[in-house]
């Protein structure tokens, strides 16, 4: 499994439009698989720090069980420019040591404003699972809304080894 | 299981925040199991043809098969105002005959292919949530479900 930067550094094209998908919305959606092998799709808001890729997840979300119990992942972002694509494949992890959790958590992204007009920081009581890559997929539509419509895809896949 | 219609006249305000997302995007995300049990997830473009939803399929679309093996799906519509969220779980289902084809090639605003596969989403709960002081301390979603 690979980390962002990790993944970033062998399919930069690829990891340069996730990225800006990801800027632009703030939102993306992660699908996991519940206890009974049925799907679950929530919104997200993944985050980068320090070169690896994060969710935090409030404390009584069901996908922490889908998570603990199958890390198996799909994070897709929302659609942007010409219906532009990009998913990552790989497995989660609950992040559970108090100091990457108060570092990520600290240099995470800002989920709001304070009443004063302080910026709110991600709560400390909130999960944290790190996105670990295997596979990503980039793609945009050629034509679209014509029939001849198609798309061109790049993918990356973690080396076997 | 209840068709789009059922579900809509069972819970007419969770339906109609759901139309309304779908008809502003044209897009939703499908969530499908595969065959190794890992999660699969597309953006696809819903169709509501005679009160049932439907979505066409690219005969090469890997999640075609995801449907068959299982029909165990859940849909979840593009964000709106306020982070509106709504989805929709239930069992998906492959239509063959042809009324039902043309129906649904008919009242879909993108074009159908011949080739394509078309899976009609039978309905089973729905959710729709508005969040309430988007950005401050005490956000916080206000929730509604239905369950067949």
């Amino acid at each position: 499994m690979a980390t962002w930067s990790e993944f970033s550094a062998q399919a930069p094209e690829i990891a340069r439009l996730g990225e800006a998908l990801r800027a632009k919305f703030g939102l993306a959606f992660l699908t996991t698989v519940r206890r009974d092998g049925s799907p679950r799709i929530h919104p997200v808001c993944p985050f980068i720090v320090r070169g690896r890729l994060f969710v935090a997840t409030s404390p009584d979300s069901p996908k922490r069980h889908d998570l603990r119990h199958d890390g198996r992942y799909v994070i897709h972002m929302l659609p942007g420019e010409n219906d532009a694509e990009f998913q990552v494949r790989g497995r989660a992890r609950e992040v559970t040591d108090d100091e990457t959790r108060t570092t990520v958590l600290a240099e995470g992204p800002v989920a709001g404003v304070q009443p004063d007009g302080a910026p709110l920081n991600l709560s400390p009581y909130e999960l944290l699972f790190e996105y670990d890559i295997q596979e990503a997929l980039s793609g945009y539509w050629e034509n679209v809304g014509q029939p001849d419509t198609y798309p061109v895809r790049q993918r990356w896949r973690e080396d076997r080894k | 299981m209840a068709t789009w219609a059922d579900f809509s006249n069972a819970a007419p305000e969770i339906a109609a925040l759901g139309l309304k997302q779908v008809e502003k995007f044209h897009i939703a995300y499908l969530a499908t199991v595969r065959k190794d049990g890992a999660p699969r997830v597309h953006p696809i473009s819903p169709i509501i043809a005679d009160g049932r939803l439907y979505v066409a399929t690219s005969p090469t679309s890997p999640k075609r098969l995801d449907q068959v093996r299982d029909g165990r799906y859940m849909m979840h519509a593009l964000p709106g105002k306020n982070d509106d969220e709504f989805w929709i779980r239930g069992r998906a289902r492959r239509v063959t005959d042809d009324a039902t084809r043309a129906a649904v090639t008919d009242a879909a605003e993108h074009t159908v292919r011949e080739a394509d596969w078309i899976f009609e989403y039978d309905i089973q709960e729905a959710m729709m949530a508005y969040w309430r002081n988007v950005g401050q301390p005490d956000t916080r979603p206000a929730r509604e479900f239905w369950r067949e």
